[in-house]
């Protein structure tokens, strides 16, 4: 039984990840073999024939041509100063910076290049872009798929008359939000930034909370179309090596069409695709992602989405927030544990509450026994439909809401605070108790600070449900079982999903389930492998400089 | 290699499992009649006027009574559970009168309660549901006839406890059950929280229950229930019922039960009277707020006694009938601690000379005492304890401690 039941619960991920496992060899051969492919032709066979000329005028007529002539394609000749050469520049207007491209590589080419050599020297391929082009970076190409990427990444493409080459030069222009507030996730004490659809300023938020030489970025295209930059991040002499060499393998060995948000790239390269609980985090803060990387673990960030995606993730991760790390170790360890009692709560609480009524009233206190009878008493439905009506009500109303754009948003909470809280009770549909239930079971799905983790305490909910109706409390202890067979089943890119709850580990637990003093200030948590375990020395232990 | 079976068949089984096997227990919270508290009565046609279904079914069970068997007859407490007032007048409009019964008694005869029990589910359109049975009040004639004849289906019943408080009523213990109580809804809710006061009152008898109770029947031990009488609207407990060898065996008084207390070692708190010194007439009270009794059982000369230590801690709580001063000092602090203990040697005296003389119940388990501690000699009585008990010497000691002798403003 056991084994059908792991065969079945692996089915999506598990066992693709077995067979890749054993044909490790094979396949990383063929995802390098991928690789180089990639770096030759970017856009695969499409621009092959197309090849750069000596004519100036060819080169720009034939790269137009390759991308269709659009009108926001900018080309632009000039002779430059003084010689009877030509240049061209092509750019595409709305992503790439005009006051570059006409400050610091035509108004140097056309103008100010009688300053820097002689009139009569020639202009060698070399001097232009050693002396003359004054912009940021240059780089010389030859391959019409590499100027594409280029000129649609928001690049210029110099072009020289004579030349079978020219240079990449860049201006790319970032438009978009300003560095706002995290909104999924605000903290009390944490900072108030959060990132941004560019990643360059996500870059920039996590450099400058994190002044190591050791931090990686390690960069990627991705996406057959989209051909967006996919940024791995990891600090080299804490992360685990191998957890970022299968993080860098995923990504590559990707060949999709194109992602546009860290979600979707995080359920592309997640263990187990059919997993309901979250096998990555997503995060909008940048304090969290800096914490993470100084845990050992891997931030991925994606152009144009605002999240960064933090793998490996265990389930105790993600019941930690920001503000866990603002607070005496006292305090920070009762809000830990309310989250614990929300997402237990959250799951399991009207299962819990169906078995007992329903079947083992023995359970609860006399008094407490006639009060729920008395408040049930002549209620048309059963007390698992009543559940279940109202757990739909309340799933519709958080997508009614999450839906409406602002404005409308309130009349939702008015319109569904009173339908479920009072008029169904007077009405005699819903007992007054299960609104209470449910109000509660609500408000633990909002203490999770993950939000994928809360939907997924949704999701095993009405099942719980219904086996509490069938099974009463032996359903549902049976239920979790089953859960929490699956739970240690799962796995995040290679570290299990329950960890360090499982195998023991007294250090990891304390930091985890408490945030204990001691271990939280000075080591780091051993299950994600790092290499440098220890955060800082024993002698400063955190506790100022009293004593 | 086995093949695997497919997910969905697997998914069909265990929906069929559910719904196949489960919900046999299951029923709404609202469906289930919560007995509360049953009372057993012992049945003869001639004192009861049977009417209704009661009439007819005792026809129909005189055919299935066992010959020679006691007959009995057995009343269950249920509450009404109506929707709550609140609700009802905010959603109908309706009005709920105070005067509506709280509770439905439903009595039933036989001499097996398993079927009077079932008879019972004929009547009413909730199942019967016994996790929540706080009380057994029992009549002292179900006692006279035998508690091992009646105990068998309350022990043996898979939602009863043994946590169930008993309860003797001297007459019909019906009755007890139809009491409006005050207080709470429920006459077994009422009677159940009554023993909650033995620690301001060590006349009531500390609480026995239906597990307390069984371990001294199956022992042979003699033990005492706690009586109940009722009027209208109140229950009060009064002395208690003495227990030997399955039966009663008669009633202890209320200073019975508080020496019984006393000697079991159970006393909680009360108060304890004594003459004030130097005078006729005034008298000083205690009240005791702890108390510690040894019993030891002495073999000299091949005689047993008993040699019993009180040991109580107190205020001095009042002093009434005292013409001058009113200010205590060491000296009079001892002298009344010397009155105290007096009062209570003489009072458990009183007791024990009752219970071995008038009703021959070894109600203060002593025989457990040699059982434990000397159980050689025990070898050799135990067959005629019965008539060693009257004429064991019982010495009581008493130590009486004030601690605290009030504020005095």
């Amino acid at each position: 039984m056991l084994n059908i039941l792991r065969k079945w619960l692996s089915k999506g991920g598990r066992g693709e990840k077995q067979n890749t496992e054993g044909e490790e060899n094979k396949d990383n051969q063929q995802s390098q073999k991928n690789q180089t492919q990639n770096n030759q032709t970017i856009y695969g066979q499409k621009y092959q024939n197309i090849k750069l000329t000596r004519n100036l005028q060819d080169n720009i007529t034939n790269i137009k041509n390759a991308m269709n002539n659009n009108f926001d394609i900018k080309a632009k000749e000039f002779r430059l100063r003084g010689q009877e050469i030509y240049a061209g520049v092509i750019y595409i207007e709305n992503i790439a910076n005009e006051d570059t491209v006409l400050q610091h590589i035509v108004n140097p080419l056309m103008i100010e290049s009688s300053l820097i050599i002689d009139r009569d020297d020639p202009i060698l391929f070399k001097t232009i872009i050693e002396s003359m082009v004054t912009a940021e970076y240059v780089k010389v190409v030859e391959s019409i798929d590499e100027i594409i990427l280029a000129l649609m990444s928001g690049d210029t493409f110099l072009c020289i008359q004579g030349y079978e080459k020219g240079f990449i030069i860049s201006t790319r222009k970032y438009v978009g939000r300003q560095v706002g507030e995290p909104i999924l996730e605000p903290s009390v004490q944490g900072s108030q930034e959060g990132f941004t659809e560019t990643i360059r300023d996500n870059v920039g938020l996590i450099r400058r909370r994190l002044r190591d030489p050791n931090l990686v970025f390690s960069v990627h295209q991705l996406g057959r179309r989209t051909k967006l930059e996919v940024v791995v991040i990891y600090i080299k002499d804490i992360a685990d090596q191998n957890i970022v060499n299968d993080v860098i393998k995923r990504i590559n060995a990707l060949d999709i069409e194109g992602v546009q948000s860290a979600a979707q790239l995080g359920l592309h390269i997640t263990d187990s695709p059919n997993s309901i609980f979250p096998l990555f985090q997503l995060t909008e803060r940048p304090d969290r992602t800096v914490r993470g990387l100084m845990e050992g673990r891997v931030a991925i960030l994606i152009e144009g989405g605002a999240r960064a995606l933090l793998v490996p993730v265990t389930l105790p991760l993600m019941v930690q927030s920001v503000d866990d790390y603002c607070e005496n170790w006292i305090i920070a360890s009762i809000l830990r544990l309310s989250r614990y009692v929300g997402l237990f709560v959250s799951a399991f609480l009207p299962a819990i509450y169906i078995a007992v009524t329903s079947h083992h009233p023995g359970m609860l206190p006399n008094v407490l026994v006639l009060t729920i009878a008395g408040s049930r008493a002549g209620m048309p439905f059963p007390a698992i439909m009543e559940a279940i009506l109202m757990e739909v009500t309340i799933a519709m109303l958080q997508e009614a809401s999450i839906r409406l754009p602002r404005v409308v948003g309130q009349t939702v909470s008015i319109v569904g605070g009173l339908v479920i809280g009072q008029a169904a009770v007077q009405a005699g549909i819903v007992g007054p108790i299960m609104v209470i239930i449910t109000a509660l079971t609500a408000i633990g799905s909002f203490t999770i600070p993950d939000y994928s983790l809360s939907l997924a305490t949704r999701a095993i909910r009405i099942p719980f449900m219904i086996l509490a109706s069938t099974l009463g409390i032996f359903g549902v202890s049976m239920g979790m079982l089953l859960l929490l067979i699956y739970i240690a089943d799962l796995k995040s890119f290679g570290v299990r999903y329950i960890r360090p709850l499982s195998p023991y580990r007294s250090s990891d637990l304390r930091q985890i389930l408490v945030s204990s003093k001691k271990s939280s200030m000075i080591e780091r948590p051993i299950f994600l492998n790092p290499q440098d375990k220890q955060k800082q020395s024993e002698a400063k232990k955190g506790d100022g400089y009293g004593k | 290699m086995k093949k695997a079976i497919p997910p969905i068949l697997l998914l069909i089984m265990i929906i069929d499992l559910l719904t196949l096997t489960g919900c046999w227990d299951r029923k709404d919270i609202e469906n289930r009649g919560y007995v509360l508290g049953i009372a057993v009565d012992s049945y003869s046609p001639k004192d009861t006027k049977a009417k209704g279904h009661e009439a007819k079914k005792e026809e129909f069970e005189e055919t299935e009574t066992a010959i020679g068997q006691p007959i009995y007859e057995m009343t269950v407490q249920i509450p009404i559970i109506k929707r709550s007032p609140s609700l009802a007048a905010s959603g109908a409009g309706g009005s709920s009168g105070g005067n509506e019964p709280k509770t439905w008694q439903i009595s039933q005869v036989g001499n097996a309660f398993i079927s009077m029990e079932r008879e019972m589910e004929s009547r009413t359109s909730l199942t019967l549901y016994y996790e929540h049975l706080q009380v057994l009040v029992l009549s002292d004639k179900v006692l006279k006839d035998g508690l091992h004849n009646m105990v068998d289906f309350f022990l043996r019943h898979r939602e009863m406890r043994t946590s169930v408080s008993l309860f003797v009523a001297e007459g019909s213990a019906k009755k007890i059950l139809e009491v409006v109580p005050q207080e709470e809804d429920h006459a077994a809710t009422y009677l159940f929280e009554l023993p909650i006061n033995a620690d301001k009152n060590s006349r009531i008898a500390y609480k026995h229950n239906l597990g307390e109770a069984m371990n001294c029947l199956r022992s042979g031990d003699a033990f005492i229930l706690p009586r109940v009488e009722a009027s209208k609207d109140e229950i009060k407990i009064t002395g208690g019922a003495l227990i030997k060898d399955g039966k009663m065996a008669g009633w202890a008084d209320e200073l019975d039960i508080e020496v019984i207390n006393v000697m079991a070692d159970k006393y909680q708190g009360g108060t304890v009277i004594g003459r004030l010194p130097g005078s006729d007439e005034g008298i000083i009270i205690m009240e005791v707020t702890s108390s510690k009794t040894k019993v030891t059982p002495v073999i000299k000369d091949g005689e047993l006694s008993f040699d019993v230590h009180v040991k109580m801690k107190g205020k001095y709580a009042e002093q009434v009938g005292v013409t001058s001063g009113g200010l205590v000092d060491i000296e009079y602090i001892k002298e009344c601690e010397k009155e105290f203990a007096k009062t209570i040697e003489t009072r458990c005296k009183k007791t024990i000379e009752k219970m071995q003389k008038e009703c021959n119940v070894d109600v203060f388990q002593l025989n457990r005492k040699v059982r434990t501690q000397k159980p050689a000699y025990w070898e050799e009585v135990k067959d005629e304890w019965d008539e060693i008990f009257p004429n064991l010497d019982i010495n009581v000691k008493a130590d009486v401690t004030i601690q605290m002798i009030g504020v005095m403003k």
